[in-house]
């Protein structure tokens, strides 16, 4: 079986591609949960057990569909459809794209729906996770925390939250909008078991979600410490940079960072 | 309305273990037996309705049914974007028992006075909109919507809405009835208010002698076209009753369908032009708001006396 680290660079390449030719949408907010989608696709996800992946960024959107193609339930060659006239594949993850059950473009509701599949999990009596990514931006929405309250008063221990932690929303970094830190002390106080990691080091991921997994009767957050636009030093990180693709004379430079040729950066 | 139909869910949650009973801290006596005798099948939210909307369409993809009970203007209203998002779009198999609708919780004031609704709710692609008129269509609808694969909305009302039918006509989507004929004038209503317009057909008759017919529909998508162009197409004169804003409800309805199928008639809408205001039970809010059978007969003289 390939490691985590060859999957996760698989994805990041497919979304380089993707954005390589749509020249337009959220490429550092997908950059930022690439590793986080390999390790719940390729080290979690068990749909025999009842487990489901709930992206409620989704503004991540390139990520799941790069990670749905590597585990095969898209195929890679629509990937090259990302952004294009009437595709499914649109820029946010969307209803309807097989492997997804709830557009993750209104941000607030993936989280709310997860409770709901936990929910039902746990009344079923199934083993099953729910596995729910959420960005930091994104826990401004009121309905985080409703969603947070109820699970904890459920005793949801089959909920995995990972925050996708990179500081940056839409307009500017979030401590010059809406600062949310303590991000892991808001969750604990919300009667969660919480963890914090390198969202970008899969096989701490993994552990940090194998352990958690040992906790009962608390939903469990994992603040998942990212960049946005990892691994893509013309865009990563800066203030400004959630629809940042870079520019022509750029890409080699992204090859060079990702170790592949410029003919890579096409579909085959 | 509100106990018929929640006895039905306390019905089904005997013989269908997905079923569950769910509100957002409101219950009545019924929800509260469910949750002392099957507690596995009764979750409360708390006060945090979207959630409650968007986590009810996850628990519909695990193959639960869960029936939402609580005030409309916190579901329908506060959660619309949720209902749209997450419960219309997937087709989840979500039921909504909207309780508070129109004038019953007078007390309470406007926030808690489900006044547009319909307006908003009858814009949602794949969601069933249903206005019973009594308790018996309320338990129908109750009935038809654990039936129905997919969202479902009841506008409830709340309490002590008079019952005219011994056995209530069969619900059916799209099929409205006609309650008493006439051939002067048309008054077309959705909920209780219904008996209002009964009483107003009573004095209209004796008093003045006009010959009200008064139709109630029970959804209003899918609606009844061919019963409102029949009546139309018969009197000339159409009055829509409505405890809800005359923009976007009943009203509106009717006069979309009368402008689309080209029928020449006279329309005049009765309903909220402005908040509901003052302080009472529902028929003193009636009297306050403008909405008794007193209303209905003057306006109904008035409208024809215009032509």
């Amino acid at each position: 079986m390939e490691s985590l680290k060859e999957r996760a660079r698989q994805i990041n390449i497919d979304i380089l591609r993707m954005f390589y030719h749509s020249r337009h949408g959220h490429l550092a907010s997908a950059l930022s949960c690439a590793e986080i989608m390999s390790v719940l696709y390729f080290g979690c996800y068990d749909p025999k057990a009842g487990d489901r992946v709930v992206l409620s960024k989704g503004h991540g959107g390139a990520a799941l569909y790069a990670a749905l193609a590597e585990k095969g339930i898209l195929e890679k060659k629509e990937l090259a459809t990302f952004y294009g006239y009437n595709t499914r594949l649109i820029a946010l993850s969307t209803y309807g794209v097989p492997g997804i059950e709830i557009s993750g473009g209104s941000l607030g509701q993936g989280i709310c729906y997860a409770t709901g599949l936990a929910k039902g999990l746990q009344l079923d009596g199934s083993r099953g996770y729910v596995y729910c990514v959420v960005g930091d931006g994104e826990t401004q929405e009121g309905s985080v925390w409703e969603a947070a309250a109820f699970a904890a008063a459920q005793k949801l221990d089959n909920l995995i939250v990972i925050i996708d932690d990179n500081q940056i929303q839409c307009t500017n970094r979030t401590t010059q909008i809406v600062p949310m830190e303590p991000m892991e002390e808001k969750w604990r106080a919300f009667g969660w078991q919480t963890y914090e990691v390198d969202g970008h080091d899969t096989s701490a991921l993994l552990e940090t979600i194998n352990v958690a997994k040992a906790t009962e009767e608390k939903p469990l957050a994992i603040v998942a410490h990212t960049v946005k636009g990892h691994g893509v030093a013309c865009i990563a990180d800066q203030d400004e940079c959630h629809m940042m693709i870079p520019k022509e004379n750029e890409w080699d430079a992204v090859c060079v960072e990702f170790g592949i040729r410029r003919e890579e950066l096409d579909f085959k | 309305m509100r106990n018929e139909s929640t006895r039905v869910v306390y019905e089904l949650i005997q013989k269908d273990r997905n079923v569950l009973a769910v509100t957002a801290d409101q219950k009545n006596e019924i929800y509260e037996r469910i949750r002392q005798e099957n507690p596995t099948q009764y979750i409360d939210y708390g006060i945090s309705e979207c959630n409650m909307v968007a986590s009810c369409a996850g628990l519909a993809a695990i193959g639960k049914i869960p029936f939402l009970y609580t005030v409309t203007n916190f579901m329908a209203m506060r959660a619309f974007e949720f209902i749209r998002d997450s419960v219309c779009v997937p087709k989840a198999n979500v039921k909504f028992l909207g309780r508070s609708t129109g004038l019953v919780c007078g007390a309470l004031g406007m926030t808690h006075a489900g006044t547009e609704d319909m307006a908003i709710l009858r814009s949602l692609p794949n969601l069933l909109v249903v206005t019973p008129a009594t308790p018996l269509e309320a338990r129908q609808a109750a009935e038809y919507a654990y039936k129905h694969q997919g969202p479902v909305y009841i506008r409830l009302e709340g309490y002590n809405e008079p019952e005219h039918y011994v056995e209530a006509p069969s619900f059916k989507p799209g099929c409205g009835h006609c309650l008493l004929k006439g051939n002067d004038l048309s008054i077309i209503t959705m909920g209780s208010i219904v008996n209002e317009a009964l009483m107003a057909a009573d004095i209209l008759r004796q008093e003045y002698g006009i010959a009200a017919e008064i139709l109630s529909l029970s959804t209003l998508r899918p609606t009844d076209e061919a019963l409102i162009c029949a009546t139309a197409t018969k009197t000339g004169l159409v009055m829509t009753v409505e405890e809800h804003t005359v923009y976007g409800g009943l009203g509106s309805t009717v006069a979309e369908v009368l402008a689309e199928q080209g029928v020449a008639a006279k329309l005049k809408r009765m309903g909220f032009m402005e908040f509901s205001h003052g302080c009472g039970n529902r028929e003193e809010m009636r009297q306050q708001n403008g909405f008794t059978a007193m209303d209905i007969v003057r306006e109904a003289r008035s409208f024809r006396e215009a032509q």
